[in-house]
């Protein structure tokens, strides 16, 4: 089963003017990817194009994908954030009561681990510590790239799910190879221009990915 | 906890596949556990989007919604969203999910935008 996740506009919450944002999940199943691939390289052969950049895309070709996407077994998730629902206030608020959660959830390990092993493993202290302060400061994550991420696994979650759900029909499970997750390459920003920048495990993947056991749990749990 | 039934023969191709007799859970010795690293052996994976056509068509489903949401009154787009309303529906029985931050005070206002296209039955 493949899970492919994107989003759409550019997260930055300014205060002057309403805007949303959508991140979204396709769900294939294993025996529909060869489908896709030959749809989408089909289309850019008749389109003439490199890429299908859904900004580039007239609506009638948007059409065409929907139209696609319709008549296949992929199902689709997508969630909405904008700039009414959550202010650049609550984000900084929302960061600052996380950081805060985490130090002291650091103080407790601290006391415990030296309790019960003599000291606390200086591993786990230094990835609390960076998770700390990748909520609480910009620097290490800005605004936009933090809500991503956190949408993002919430996004994760229902996919996984939503497949849960799908699962029930053994037809279906039987042609399961495994699962996989994919996402794009990070995107950045600059000038209201998206560019791709290359992966750098230090920045979302790794909060994602350690978010990720966990929400899996739950998820494989109907 | 899985469904009982998939335990049962014949059993379910999940179980087949990724059911393990014994296991670790914190520390703790489990029988017939579920091995969620066979499940996620690949983790998630960031590829560039040239390579995988999947990543092209869920590029263009977070377009076609955003801009559902954005542009109201342009039929173009609405048909299109339209058309994939159906594949869209959650665990909550709504095509969409509406996502905020639990803090502070919350102004509701623009929920009113998407009344129209959170049910999976089209408004019209």
């Amino acid at each position: 089963m493949y899970y492919f996740f994107d989003e759409s506009g550019d997260f930055t919450f300014p205060e002057d003017r309403f805007d949303s944002y959508v991140q979204a999940s396709l769900i294939c199943p294993d025996s529909e990817l060869n489908a896709v691939d030959r749809f989408v390289s089909g289309r850019q052969a008749a389109w003439d194009v490199q890429e299908l950049h859904a900004t580039h895309l007239a609506d009638d070709q948007l059409q065409d994908v929907a139209d696609f996407i319709n008549r296949s077994p992929c199902q689709l998730l997508a969630h909405v954030v904008d700039t009414v629902l959550v202010t650049t206030k609550q984000i900084a608020q929302f960061r600052l009561d996380q950081a805060a959660t985490l130090s002291r959830n650091l103080e407790w390990y601290r006391t415990e681990s030296t309790k019960a092993i003599g000291a606390p493993v200086p591993e786990i202290e230094q990835r609390m510590d960076r998770e700390i302060k990748r909520s609480g400061l910009q620097a290490q994550m800005n605004h936009g790239e933090f809500v991503q991420s956190r949408f993002l696994i919430e996004l994760i979650f229902d996919a996984l799910q939503k497949v849960a759900a799908y699962l029930l029909r053994r037809s279906v499970a039987r042609g399961i190879r495994g699962f996989s997750l994919r996402s794009r390459r990070q995107a950045a920003y600059q000038n209201g221009r998206r560019r791709e920048i290359p992966e750098r495990r230090d920045r979302a993947g790794p909060s994602v990915a350690g978010s990720r056991k966990s929400d899996a749990g739950g998820a494989l749990a109907p | 906890m899985l469904a009982e039934p998939w335990h049962r023969e014949p059993r379910h191709p999940f179980i087949e596949k990724f059911s393990r007799e014994s296991g670790r859970i914190q520390g703790r010795e489990v029988t017939s556990a579920i091995d969620l690293s066979g499940i996620f052996e690949h983790g998630l994976q960031f590829e560039p989007s040239q390579e995988h056509g999947g990543l092209q068509l869920v590029d263009a489903v977070a377009y076609i919604v955003r801009r559902a949401i954005l542009e109201p009154d342009n039929p173009a787009i609405q048909v299109a969203y339209e058309t994939i309303r159906a594949s869209l529906r959650n665990g909550r029985q709504s095509s969409l999910t509406i996502q905020r931050l639990a803090v502070g005070e919350e102004d509701r206002s623009s929920l009113g935008r998407y009344r129209r296209l959170t049910s999976l039955a089209s408004p019209r």
